[in-house]
């Protein structure tokens, strides 16, 4: 009985083997599809990201601006 | 020719005088990134993304459209085929919300030999007519150069 087990169990190898491939393919293909669409997605938020970025350095720029007339105007008083 | 020995060179032309931006500002499968010069306010941008994928054109434009739509503050539409140097996508419009105001995102969508080119493009809604043309010129200058190494 042991025998036949272990000779069945041989036997069955390729095809366990082969069955364990076709099951990581498939795993790997509904983890791609699961993550598809990704890249349009980070297109969209880096579009927003960048938009807002240069929205920053404007805010940025005018604070600049507005600290630098601020100290004129602070030491032409003294 | 084996695939390593190939390099993708993806390839479109920005607006005149828009700035390239630095690569560290960018998403992970975001190639280049493009802002407006001298503008105030909410800049207009342009980025190129890619990704390999496993399905067609058609799912992967399910797919896009599901995770837009996921956001409630996002109205996805599909504005139909659009032509490119590299051949058919598809032109798709995303309207959002933003604290600068309502923001108008057109996004060119090409499936080709498994991967996925997205290229994406913002302004403001109220602006969206005055860059218009010049992102459309942009999304039909994409295009996939293949250099051997």
């Amino acid at each position: 009985m042991k025998r036949l087990m272990i000779v069945l169990l041989l036997g069955a190898a390729p095809l366990l083997a082969k069955n364990c491939d076709k099951i990581s393919d498939l795993a790997d293909n509904t983890e791609a599809l699961y993550r598809e669409g990704a890249c349009a997605s980070d297109g969209a938020y880096t579009a927003l990201g960048l938009s807002m970025l240069g929205w920053g350095a404007g805010l940025a720029v005018g604070i600049g601006v507005l600290a630098a007339v601020l100290h004129q105007s602070t030491a032409h008083s003294h | 020719m084996t695939a390593l020995a190939v390099a993708l060179a993806l390839c479109f032309t920005p607006p005149v005088d828009w700035q390239e931006v630095d690569a560290k500002y960018l998403a992970p499968s975001v190639k280049s990134g493009y802002l407006c010069k001298g503008k105030k306010g909410f800049c207009p941008s342009l980025n190129l993304a890619v990704e390999k994928i496993v399905s067609d054109q058609e799912h992967y434009l399910k797919s896009v459209k599901k995770i837009h739509e996921m956001n409630p503050q996002n109205r996805w539409r599909n504005l139909g085929p659009f032509k490119t140097r590299e051949g058919d996508g598809v032109l798709t419009e995303i309207d959002t919300k933003n604290k600068l105001g309502d923001v108008r995102l057109l996004q060119m969508i090409l499936v080709k030999d498994g991967y996925a080119y997205v290229l994406t493009a913002s302004a403001l809604k109220d602006e969206f007519a005055d860059h218009y043309k010049e992102f459309q010129e942009s999304f039909k200058s994409f295009q996939i150069k293949k250099e051997d190494l």
